[in-house]
């Protein structure tokens, strides 16, 4: 070593030199003093540095769990629903447009036949009665053998599911409900406008409407649990009951305590000695509950299509026309072919329909005026086969959660969306002039499947799919500004992560941000305000985001 | 002067993590690639306790470490569906936390706040408290001299000398050539030390 050179007395340190150079150093530092206090240097920094690797950092493991646990949470409620998100994402421009411009011909007036719709409307409802939708092992009280699909159910009925049963019951009010297996429930109420099942043992999952009506209540070893629109669980074990929810939230009576709302993500447990326990609902339990909302969902798109077609395309307060359940006709496919449910048009049914009033009929219940009809195949996939199996009861971990604004019974993405197939601006080349004498069905969109068909509907797609993105951020405009915004988050993400910045994409985020702010998470609007400063260093919130994130 | 001209000796690569933690990474990602989000949470509580060692020497001691690790998995689950299995997992990962640091470090230089707030004391490993105690006296001043290096330089010293990674694999991590790890690694002993002997110093004057 002719030079003092700092960097071989660390390779030195740290064992990196050969043997011959590690020879030529020593002999250099018995006579250099000056290196030899240069070594020592290093050799202190080194210990230092092995002292530093043995720390270990203070993170708030539960905080950063629950954001985890969110995002997961989130993407499994993404995955159960992905056929909706393709429609928020506008990903799938064709089929969104493709859905409105089969909407908008479903429900443009015939001029020759305008007085006709009217007898379809009169048609008087059957009578509404819960009905099994699919049952394995499931048997009503007092009757022997096993319900089949399509049984109906009435008030009182108590029905049993075998030790490796399981069933899904279709309610009158829209609501639908999971059976677990070696369960036990009696509906005590089954009308459209009131519901109230008892769960004596098992596992049920519903997934509740959003319908008005007296009351949903479901009640289990002690508990009373009253729904608005949500999706839950509630399990009674030996270990006592369980209350769970993915979506809303429930009232729950407890004997002896003040009610106790639980909450999107929070359990609450009533053990055997009245002991209740909060936590945090597993993320198996989340997967069950979101498929059972997507079984119910893809249900539902059904039987509002249903409506639609039976009442000449005028969208009624359809629940009750339309609690008859599951049309008998879908069939059963594997539960990857059907996520993917929809609807396919010909490639002439939207080109080439003449008349259109009553496009598709779907269930023989449904009685149809006669005339002539479109040739419109519907080949509705079945939801996706869903039988969770039952999840153990895990250990319930603490967890505060920020009070979460509820949201309003009716408060759903596409619920009222003004207008949102107004016919005037829908640019589909081959349909009749449009006579705006029918309201359109904007409530259909939101239940609807992906329609794929119809080459003349291609031309349309982009500018339809970009109102149909204005409304949703309308509306979500409209929510933010109620405090409901929280439905919208995922929708919002969707948008804002679009590779083209946009005005709209920009807007996108801001509402998240916002929207954060609002639901007192201050650290996702930070994060939300830090990705807008870096997609948008000259936009037009800077001042926002900026005082948000801080100096 | 180039990194070849420089007398660094050759850096003696760390071994590999083992395979099989490595091979059950993969297979985990490889479940995420397939849109199986429970693999993601399994595969969080598998890094975890890594990532935020990994992040804590690569930002210091800042009080917001939490939101850096959320950050860093935020991230993570995007890009996982890019990860080719070029390198192991680890090294993706490592790259993941580089960019979460670089992008943290350099708004907080921006910032130019007082680092003299007092971020909370970080835990030494063991149950000796005279030993725990020089370790966290060691990590405060290896902290304060790291603050000295710049974001790029610090990364590769940290990796290299804190979480043992080899210069390939902080190449890669870093999305950098081998030979420009060499010149950050060199120069950046340089500084740590100098910043060392100077803040032993200020304690044992």
């Amino acid at each position: 070593m002719t030079r003092h050179d700092e960097s071989v007395l660390w390779a030195y340190a740290a064992d990196e030199l050969g043997p011959g150079e590690k020879r030529g150093l020593e002999d250099h530092l018995d006579g250099c003093p000056e290196c030899r206090e240069q070594l020592a240097s290093v050799q202190i920094a080194r210990e230092a540095l092995e002292g530093a690797r043995a720390t270990i950092p203070q993170v708030t493991w539960s905080k950063v769990d629950e954001v985890i646990g969110a995002l997961v949470e989130k993407r499994l409620a993404s995955q159960a629903r992905r056929p909706m998100l393709l429609r928020l994402s506008f990903a799938g421009g064709l089929a969104v447009a493709a859905a409105a411009a089969a909407l908008f011909v479903l429900t443009r007036p015939e001029p020759v036949a305008v007085a006709e719709p009217v007898a379809m409307v009169n048609v008087p409802p059957r009578p509404v009665t819960a009905r099994v939708d699919r049952a394995e092992g499931l048997s009503r009280d007092g009757e022997h053998g096993s319900l089949l699909d399509g049984t109906e159910l009435h008030s009182g009925d108590a029905l049993s599911t075998t030790a490796s049963g399981k069933a899904f019951l279709h309610l009158p009010d829209l609501s639908h409900l999971r059976v677990g297996a070696a369960s036990h429930v009696t509906l005590t109420q089954a009308e459209a406008d009131d519901v109230a099942l008892a769960l004596e043992s098992g596992h049920v999952a519903v997934r509740a409407s959003h319908q008005d009506r007296k009351g949903f209540v479901v009640r289990s070893g002690g508990l009373t649990v009253h729904v608005v629109g949500t999706v839950f669980a509630v399990t009674k074990s030996t270990l006592g009951t369980e209350v769970a929810v993915s979506e809303g939230r429930v009232r729950v009576e407890v004997p002896g305590h003040d009610d106790v709302f639980v909450g999107l993500g929070e359990r609450l447990l009533l053990d055997a000695r009245g002991k209740v326990t909060r936590g945090k609902v597993t993320a198996a339990l989340t997967k069950e509950l979101d498929e059972v909302a997507a079984v119910a969902d893809a249900t539902m798109a059904v039987e509002t299509q249903a409506v639609v077609a039976a009442s000449g395309g005028q969208q009624s307060a359809p629940p009750l026309l339309s609690a008859q359940g599951t049309p008998r006709t879908l069939p059963r496919l594997d539960s990857k072919t059907a996520r993917s449910r929809q609807v396919s048009l010909p490639p002439d049914a939207l080109a080439s329909a003449p008349s259109t009033e009553q496009p598709v009929q779907q269930r023989d219940e449904v009685p149809v005026v006669q005339r002539v009809e479109p040739k419109i195949d519907v080949v509705i996939e079945e939801p996706p086969e869903v039988w969770p199996s039952m999840v153990p009861g895990g250990k319930a971990t603490f967890s505060k959660r920020e009070p979460m604004p509820a949201a309003p019974p009716d408060a759903t993405e596409w619920a009222s969306l003004p207008a949102a197939v107004e016919p005037v601006p829908v640019p589909v080349p081959a349909v009749v002039p449009v006579q705006t004498a029918v309201e359109p069905k904007q409530s259909k969109l939101r239940d609807e499947p992906e329609v794929v068909a119809a080459v003349p509907a291609r031309q349309g797609s982009k500018p339809l799919a970009r109102d149909l993105e204005s409304l949703f951020m309308e509306h979500a405009e409209a929510a933010l500004g109620q405090g409901t915004c929280e439905r919208f988050q995922v929708g919002l993400e969707d948008l804002a992560q679009d590779a083209q910045r946009t005005p709209r994409t920009e807007l996108a985020r801001i509402f998240r941000a916002r929207c954060f702010a609002l639901e007192l998470r201050p650290r996702q609007a930070i994060n939300e305000y830090r990705k807008y400063l870096e997609e948008y260093p000259r936009g037009r919130f800077l001042e926002e985001a900026r005082d948000a994130v801080g100096p | 002067m180039s990194a070849e001209a420089l007398p660094l000796p050759r850096l003696v690569p760390t071994p590999p993590p083992t395979t099989q933690v490595e091979a059950r990474l993969m297979r985990l990602v490889e479940r995420i690639k397939k849109d199986d989000v429970l693999a993601f949470e399994e595969l969080y509580r598998l890094t975890r306790d890594d990532v935020a060692r990994t992040l804590a020497h690569l930002v210091g001691r800042r009080s917001d470490l939490d939101d850096l690790v959320q950050e860093t998995y935020i991230r993570l689950l995007k890009a996982v569906p890019n990860f080719r299995g070029e390198s192991q997992f680890r090294t993706f990962l490592y790259r993941v936390c580089a960019n979460v640091a670089l992008m943290h470090l350099r708004w907080w230089r921006r910032r130019k706040e007082d680092l003299t707030d007092e971020p909370p004391e970080q835990e030494a490993a063991g149950h000796d408290p005279e030993r725990a105690a020089q370790a966290a006296q060691a990590s405060r001043l290896v902290h304060q001299a790291l603050e000295k290096l710049s974001a790029k330089k610090r990364v590769v010293f940290v990796y290299h000398e804190l979480c043992g990674l080899g210069p390939e694999e902080i190449a890669q991590a870093c999305g950098t050539s081998y030979n420009t790890v060499r010149s950050r690694l060199h120069h950046a002993r340089l500084e740590f030390t100098a910043a060392m002997r100077e803040l032993t110093r200020e304690v044992m004057p």
